[in-house]
């Protein structure tokens, strides 16, 4: 364990604090109508941390942050101030937002397909998906444990990728068949490991299920979970730029996730129509893996959809597997690069020397990892853009 | 600049580091105690976001020490 995050003593069952943590996980359980993995462990969390929910299961809370502006209006005898309320309002967050995390499972980074915990993209949809969780069900939970009405519509700590995951449920819905709150539930409650594939199968079965022979679903399965991973993962650079206005985060999350969608939803128009096309000219015929025209048209669009990227201030995509060469030579010389192009540069370089959006594809993994090529950005993105 | 801009723009700094190992670990406590302080010195409707962005580098911390094992 790390020194700072050093856990302090355990706070029991029977104290106010456990009763409160517990009756706030508890409810958030309820609402989502999912069991919480939180192992019933609970620590003080020391120094100025607010708290963790570990991947053990156990869970650390802040009693300067959380539990005593908590207290101060959920163990009121008296009528709380404004200031009180508001305090509790921001712990009460704090503690739906781990209550929501704990209702999470963790998964096998090992099984096939597997998104690893902690990507960029695991990271933008766990976070998303979260903080959009805490901000429908906070004022419900307060409601249910205080007869002190709490105030909220506090600002997100992750504007680009909630702005991105609830945009995204739309379209994605419709391609599965689903209703958004019905696709939600289906990602929350799948492992993280397996989010990505669990919405490319639900669209795969739904639109040509009993067209697509077992043997060829991994193939389908990453050509569809390939821009839900670069289209969430690539908004890390955004969530982390410090040139960045909130607005612009959220507006860009927003912005991003219709283009993440129109690629997901072409691909699967592309695979659709080999399937039906094939099953009407070959009925009861086993029908071919895709051309390779089809495969050249993905890589087209994800080439558009990075140029789109590239074009809002954004080129975090990594070039088309494939197409790398023809990448590199496009990139115009930049002499006198301003503060904005440097942080883009500086947050590109990160993004592709750590975990970069979709390097665990089939196609990244074929074509390897390229960190030793990363060059500053002087793409013709319009410099101005994206930062406010 | 506000506590939550700053809050952003620490948490962004020191997630997106290119420090390594020990110096990466030291960039993000240095981030995350700065957060905690920031939190009394926020907005009413700041403060939230801050205890979460600080909450999430912590959780880094932790999944890096625990790599490090």
């Amino acid at each position: 364990m790390n020194e700072l995050l050093r856990r302090g003593p355990e706070i029991l069952p029977g104290t106010w604090e456990y009763e409160w943590v517990a009756s706030v996980v508890a409810k958030a359980a309820e609402y989502a109508g999912r069991d919480s993995h939180w192992n019933g462990k609970l620590y003080e969390q020391d120094g100025d941390i607010s708290g963790i929910y570990h991947t053990d299961g156990s869970m650390t809370i802040s009693r300067k942050h959380v539990l005593d502006p908590a207290r101060a209006v959920y163990a009121a005898e008296q009528t709380p101030t404004r200031d009180e309320r508001w305090a509790a309002s921001s712990a009460t967050e704090m503690a739906v937002f781990q209550a929501r995390l704990s209702l999470s499972e963790f998964g096998d980074e090992s099984a096939p397909g597997a998104t690893p915990n902690g990507s960029w993209e695991d990271l933008a949809l766990e976070r998303g998906l979260a903080d959009e969780f805490t901000q429908r069900y906070v004022g419900r939970i307060s409601e249910d444990l205080t007869e002190h009405s709490l105030p909220h519509g506090h600002m997100s700590a992750f504007p680009a990728y909630t702005a991105a995951t609830r945009r995204l449920m739309y379209p994605l819905a419709g391609a599965t068949g689903l209703g958004v709150n019905q696709l939600r539930d289906l990602v929350e409650s799948t492992e993280r490991t397996q989010r990505f594939a669990v919405i490319a199968d639900r669209a795969i079965d739904h639109q040509v299920g009993d067209l697509v022979p077992d043997a060829h679903r991994a193939q389908l399965r990453e050509h569809l979970t390939g821009p839900l991973r670069r289209g969430l993962g690539g908004l890390a650079m955004t969530e982390h730029s410090r040139l960045t206005d909130p607005g612009v985060k959220s507006r860009w999350g927003d912005s991003s996730a219709e283009w993440t969608a129109l690629e997901f939803e072409t691909n699967l128009d592309t695979i659709k129509d080999h399937y039906e096309s094939w099953n009407a000219e070959h009925p009861g015929v086993e029908p071919p893996e895709l051309p390779d025209s089809a495969l050249e048209t993905f890589r087209d669009r994800e080439d558009e959809v990075r140029q789109i990227w590239a074009e809002a201030g954004w080129p975090a995509q990594r070039p088309v597997a494939g197409r790398e060469q023809a990448y590199y030579q496009q990139l115009p010389e930049q002499l006198y690069p301003n503060e904005r192009e440097q942080e883009i540069a500086r947050l590109q370089q990160f993004l592709w020397s750590h975990t970069a959006p979709s390097r665990h594809t089939a196609a990244q993994t074929e074509s390897g990892d390229r960190s030793d090529n990363v060059r500053s950005i002087k793409s013709a993105k319009r410099p101005d853009r994206g930062v406010e | 600049m506000d506590a939550y801009r700053e809050a952003q723009r620490l948490y962004g700094e020191a997630t997106m580091s290119a420090a390594q190992g020990q110096d990466r670990i030291a960039q993000l406590e240095q981030a995350l105690q700065r957060i905690g302080q920031l939190v009394p010195q926020a907005a009413a409707d700041q403060r939230a976001a801050l205890l979460l962005m600080n909450s999430s580098l912590a959780e880094q911390i932790a999944g890096l020490a625990e790599g490090s094992r």
